[in-house]
């Protein structure tokens, strides 16, 4: 048999290596400033009194998408300075899907609303207020904040995208506020930030501004590996329990539960408040498109209980389906991820804007047009 | 522990340094035997006796059989090493595989047993096979040392996925010294960079977008499931020529050649071209062991087909537990055969391009049978590659990339008939590109890392 290795050996000579180490590290800088994602840097906001992104701050977003949020004050994306915009505003407000950090500023559903808004000559600021991760108990705990800070705010909708995650108790990740159900009645969780890491933060934001940020990613990933050196035992793998986990133990606790969460927003603001529901249709599942939400029936609760307490509830599950048998095309998805699955892309966004324009029109919720 | 575990990187540097300062020859054999079987017991300790076991036996018998003159008492030997190798092999990869069938043959419902497939047993047990048979047919001599032979069969940078080295190739080498080499070294450390970044940064990011056309077939459109088909096409031999490459790369780190497993085999103008440079070790294992003991061409044109298609068959199967698997054979030793008749006809040669497309869209159609869960799946996306179907289009663009690349280094080799066209070994930008491939794995990790396509064979 031939031998793999070739006739004339390697250079073995320090130099090329010491160049080739040098070089090699100017190369992934540059490529990591094309390909690779930001990181996040958070800094406490005084007036706010949350963490939020810092303002001048570009987030580029590569593993989901391919887009660029340039954050303005008070963590909000895309709008420089909110508070000093002379428009009515409508706050839109979500996790990462309204953050949306996988299409570009001019794409995400708050500025292709202001879009229409200004097309039709209505004097309306939309802004996204969207943080990752973030949940209904941040959205109880920050409304009246930003309502105070950005003045003219007329209007509030809260996305919600997993029905899983957004309105059901005890779901939501650590950093966050929380919606809770263990204490009995349900309540919320604030959580409290704190100035202490903002000098991390600001090395944070020192490399990312420099493109370097992905040896912040990657030292993370080194203190993760957790190594193990002694031999073991493999076990035959058992069967993965089913993934419909019930959060709730009855009806009643779920209508309770829902009950508690729109009394408590409904009672942070006086201003209109709308649940907009983006369901996960259409969507591929084993071998087919698939148009039936599975929590068709918890929304229906839930858009019940909302109206219960003066709460608008809107469901874009027609609007994305419409889009699907027209075009083909899925709402959520990238290329460089999976068509149908994960967050919106520009065509949800685009839908989302639309449906929340005709909303508005049709409730009359805003001001007229101007003459 | 595999060369995807980050225990490897820690140890493998202190593992080197250790090996390389033990001035002694014979203790440097016995703290890799260590080292082996620390390395294979960190996966599953009870495996490792299962191993050394079954080395302990193979070594004894072979030295019986050389010792022994009549040739009843060694075919009978050469029958029980044969016997008790293949019956190993049978129980772990194939118990389940055959209850299941008869079930499906029967109606019956039997209940499938809970057992954990052995790490590396299809290729140490072939290891195993070939020197013993070797040591029958007198085309090599049983060792002496029961050292160097567990060294042979518990080799880890091979062990798991091969290449299925020979003993006639490993055994010679550890009988003599080594001697540390730079140059062995740095050429060592540049395959292992290279299989390192072929694998994870390759071959794991096309397996998410193929795993999930596979799995979703019936609704994307024909040019996706064309495009997935070649993704797995770049992605199989990415992951497996990658593994290769680290156990080539490793073993020479410590001083030993192992041969090599492919030799661009996407650029065979012929099916028989394609085995000769796909995998070499295993099909030339296969012609060897099974093939020329069958008959080979030697009994007549109908015997040599239907050699080929056992032999094929049986590669077939020892790749995995499934018909689909035991199918990719068959279809390959069709193909062979069919390859044969064309060559004895006097119809001629196909020029070199309709040659190149033709066969591998033959090893094309092939790996849609080895990636499918079952013959169905296979048949549907077999179906939607011939019959243009609209559906959902998916251009991920890394997978567009990767295979226009791939089409590129290919076109490269046939121009400048290079091995690794970036790595020239002398030039000054070899340790650069090597450099950049490693900060590549590192900063680009796959979403999901898979298992090496080989190891569960």
């Amino acid at each position: 048999m031939r031998s793999y290795l070739p006739p004339i050996p390697m250079a073995s000579k320090k130099y090329p290596w010491i160049l080739g180490l040098i070089l090699s590290c100017l190369f992934i800088w540059g490529i990591a400033a094309i390909f690779h994602d930001s990181t996040s840097p958070w800094f406490f906001d005084r007036e706010l009194g949350i963490l939020v992104h810092p303002s001048h701050y570009t987030y580029r977003h590569r593993s989901e998408g391919w887009g660029m949020t340039h954050y303005g004050a008070y963590g909000i994306g895309g709008i420089p300075d909110a508070a000093s915009d002379p428009r009515a505003k409508i706050l839109i407000w979500g996790d990462s899907y309204v953050a949306a950090h996988g299409v570009n500023d001019q794409d995400k559903m708050a500025q292709q609303l202001s879009h229409l808004f200004s097309r039709n000559r209505i004097p309306v600021l939309a802004v996204g207020i969207g943080f990752s991760g973030a949940s209904m108990a941040d959205y109880y705990f920050r409304m009246p904040r930003y309502e105070k800070l950005l003045s003219s705010v007329r209007g509030h909708f809260i996305m919600i995208a997993q029905p899983d995650e957004d309105i059901v108790p005890d779901r939501q990740e650590q950093g966050q506020s929380r919606f809770l159900r263990i204490s009995e009645p349900p309540g919320f969780a604030l959580h409290e930030a704190h100035q202490q890491v903002l000098p991390q933060q600001k090395l944070k934001m020192r490399l990312s501004m420099s493109y370097l940020d992905f040896i912040i990613i990657l030292k993370k990933r080194v203190a993760n590996i957790k190594p193990r050196f002694a031999p073991t035992i493999q076990r035959v793998s058992a069967k993965a329990e089913s993934g419909d986990h019930v959060p709730f133990t009855s009806p009643a606790d779920e209508k309770r539960a829902f009950a508690f969460l729109c009394h408590s927003l409904r009672s942070q603001t006086t201003l209109p408040l709308t649940m907009v529901y983006l369901p996960r249709i259409p969507r591929i599942e084993q071998g087919k498109i698939v148009f039936t939400d599975p929590f068709a029936k918890r929304m229906a609760t839930f858009a019940r209980i909302c109206r219960e307490h003066n709460i608008g509830f809107l469901n874009l599950g027609g609007s994305f389906i419409h889009l699907y048998e027209e075009s083909g095309r899925f709402p959520r998805g990238f290329a460089n991820s999976r068509p149908g699955q994960g967050h919106l892309n520009r065509h949800g966004h685009g839908l989302v804007a639309q449906a929340l324009y005709e909303y508005a029109k049709k409730q009359n919720l805003f001001i007229q047009p101007l003459p | 522990m595999t060369f995807l575990h980050p225990e490897f990187y820690l140890l493998f540097p202190l593992l080197l340094a250790v090996y390389w300062l033990i001035p002694s020859h014979r203790i440097r054999k016995y703290f890799l035997l260590v080292c082996n079987c620390y390395l294979y017991a960190w996966w599953d300790c009870r495996f490792l006796f299962l191993v050394l076991g079954q080395a302990g036996l193979d070594y004894f018998l072979a030295r019986t059989i050389e010792h022994t003159d009549q040739h009843f008492r060694r075919t009978t030997l050469l029958l029980v090493s044969l016997g008790i190798n293949l019956s190993l092999l049978a129980f772990f990869k194939y118990c389940n595989f055959f209850l299941q069938s008869l079930a499906e043959l029967t109606g019956d419902h039997f209940s499938l047993l809970n057992i954990i497939l052995p790490l590396g047993i299809s290729f140490y047990t072939f290891r195993a096979v070939s020197y013993v048979v070797d040591v029958y047919q007198k085309r090599m001599r049983a060792t002496n040392s029961l050292a160097d032979h567990l060294l042979f069969m518990t080799f880890f940078p091979v062990m798991l996925a091969g290449p299925i080295v020979r003993a006639n190739h490993l055994m010679p080498q550890l009988r003599h010294s080594r001697s540390f080499c730079l140059d062995h070294l740095s050429r060592g450390f540049a395959l292992l960079v290279t299989g390192l970044f072929q694998k994870i940064f390759i071959a794991d990011r096309l397996a998410f977008f193929v795993n999930q056309v596979f799995a979703d077939y019936p609704v994307y459109a024909s040019l996706t499931c064309w495009l997935a088909i070649l993704a797995y096409t770049a992605q199989i031999f990415c992951d497996f020529q990658g593994y290769s490459n680290m156990a080539i790369g490793v073993s020479r780190m410590l001083g030993y050649d192992i041969p090599r497993n492919f030799d661009w085999p996407y650029l065979a103008t012929s099916i028989s071209e394609f085995w000769r440079r796909w995998h070499i070790t295993l099909s030339t294992w296969i012609r060897d062991y099974i093939y020329i003991p069958l008959g080979g061409n030697r009994k007549g044109a109908v015997r040599t087909y239907a050699n080929l298609l056992m032999a094929m068959s049986l590669c077939g199967l020892w790749h995995g537990a499934a018909w689909s698997f035991v199918v990719w054979g068959l279809f390959h030793g069709l193909a062979l055969a069919v390859h044969r008749v064309w060559k004895n006809s006097s119809t001629g040669k196909l020029p070199f391009l309709p040659a190149l497309i033709f066969t591998q869209l033959t090893v094309i159609a092939g790996w849609v049978l080895f990636r499918a869960s079952d013959l169905q799946q296979a048949a549907g996306f077999l179906l939607r590659l011939v019959i243009v179907q609209d559906g959902v289009q998916w251009p991920q663009p890394f997978v567009i990339g990767t295979i226009l690349l791939g089409i590129l280094l290919h076109g490269y080799r046939l121009i400048h008939r290079q091995d690794i066209p970036l790595l020239p070994a002398r030039a000054w930008y070899t340790p650069t590109v090597l450099f950049c491939m490693l900060w590549l794995v590192l900063v680009f990790p796959p979403k999901e890392f898979a298992p090496f396509v080989y190891a569960r064979f």
